[in-house]
């Protein structure tokens, strides 16, 4: 039986191959369609929420940097290349991008979460609504970071989601900014491996 | 700087860690070196996935009713062609022109759930 998992609007079929309807509504939205743009909202918006409010904490910012970040996608869907990346991590990448940045302009800096253990972030199991592949995809990536040194996890999680700078990250944890860096190679390049990413 | 280098701040860049002097650094040496940039797609689609490890979060329907209303009287930019493959690069904190004007035009229409369909 063909098995398919959607994962945020990356159709994965079980032979591997992946239709990823993220990009093909991208690609509408940079001809000005105002109905893909919708679709592409109705997609994605519940996991950039997710995220940006992870990052930012605070609700109302929050919520002014989802209106500003598919605004951009709005303005700039024409830069999406289809061939260089998924859809998905495209938008992903400016969500987590004006994120960062709202955090860093605001005095607010202080309540910024500082959990940084894997456990933190294990899926909830009981959420009904919540579909089966999206906490399948969750817990792929909890199990792949998981298999992450501690020191590079620590570093990932306080970049990704502290919205900490490498700088901010070296203050934090006491450790040399170069080694900083080093971990954050190291663990991204570990990543890509555990989640298969590759060209 | 080489690659090596590089591909260190490929990294920080990605996860969006990078000091202000390191990030343009990194874009000077990305414009220098296109046959570096393979791998900055990667750092960024492992560092998206990330995004995965928080559950969903339904934004609230006004803000949809919104976006909907701006975007219809919102120009679109053309596709660069200069386009350096970096299109994904995060806003730089001291904002192009076209990027405060997209922020104003936030500031300018928030969130209202009296706003009608």
């Amino acid at each position: 039986m063909l098995v398919e998992m959607v994962i945020d609007g990356l159709d994965v079929p079980e032979d591997g191959s992946a239709r990823d309807s993220a990009a093909d509504l991208l690609v509408r939205v940079a001809g000005g369609d105002q109905r893909a743009f919708a679709e592409l909202y109705d997609l994605l918006s519940p996991r950039v929420f997710a995220l940006i409010l992870r990052v930012v904490v605070n609700r109302s910012q929050s919520e002014e940097v989802l209106q500003e970040v598919f605004l951009e996608i709005w303005q700039s869907a024409a830069r999406f290349a289809p061939n260089r990346g998924q859809g998905r991590s495209w938008v992903l990448t400016i969500a987590h991008g004006r994120a960062v940045d709202r955090v860093r302009a605001s005095q607010s800096s202080t309540d910024r979460d500082v959990r940084v253990g894997v456990r933190d972030f294990v899926p909830a199991r009981n959420v009904v609504e919540e579909a089966v592949e999206e906490r399948l995809e969750g817990s792929r990536v909890v199990m792949a970071l998981s298999g992450l040194p501690e020191a590079q996890q620590e570093a990932l999680i306080l970049a990704y989601y502290g919205g900490y700078s490498q700088s901010e990250i070296s203050a934090l944890i006491g450790a040399p900014l170069g080694t900083v860096k080093t971990r954050m190679r190291d663990g991204l390049t570990r990543l890509r491996g555990e989640l298969g990413v590759s060209t | 700087m080489n690659e090596q280098e590089f591909q260190e701040l490929a990294a920080g860049h990605a996860l969006h860690a990078l000091s202000a002097d390191d990030e343009r650094r990194f874009m000077l040496a990305s414009a220098e070196h296109p046959e570096w940039r393979t791998e900055v797609g990667l750092d960024e689609e492992a560092a998206a996935a990330l995004a995965a490890m928080v559950e969903p979060v339904q934004p609230p329907p006004a803000l949809r009713q919104a976006l909907l209303a701006q975007i219809s009287t919102l120009a679109q930019d053309p596709a660069a062609p200069g386009d350096t493959g970096l299109e994904t690069a995060p806003p730089v904190s001291d904002g192009t022109a076209s990027e405060s004007a997209s922020a104003d035009s936030v500031a300018a229409a928030p969130a209202d759930p009296t706003i009608p369909d």
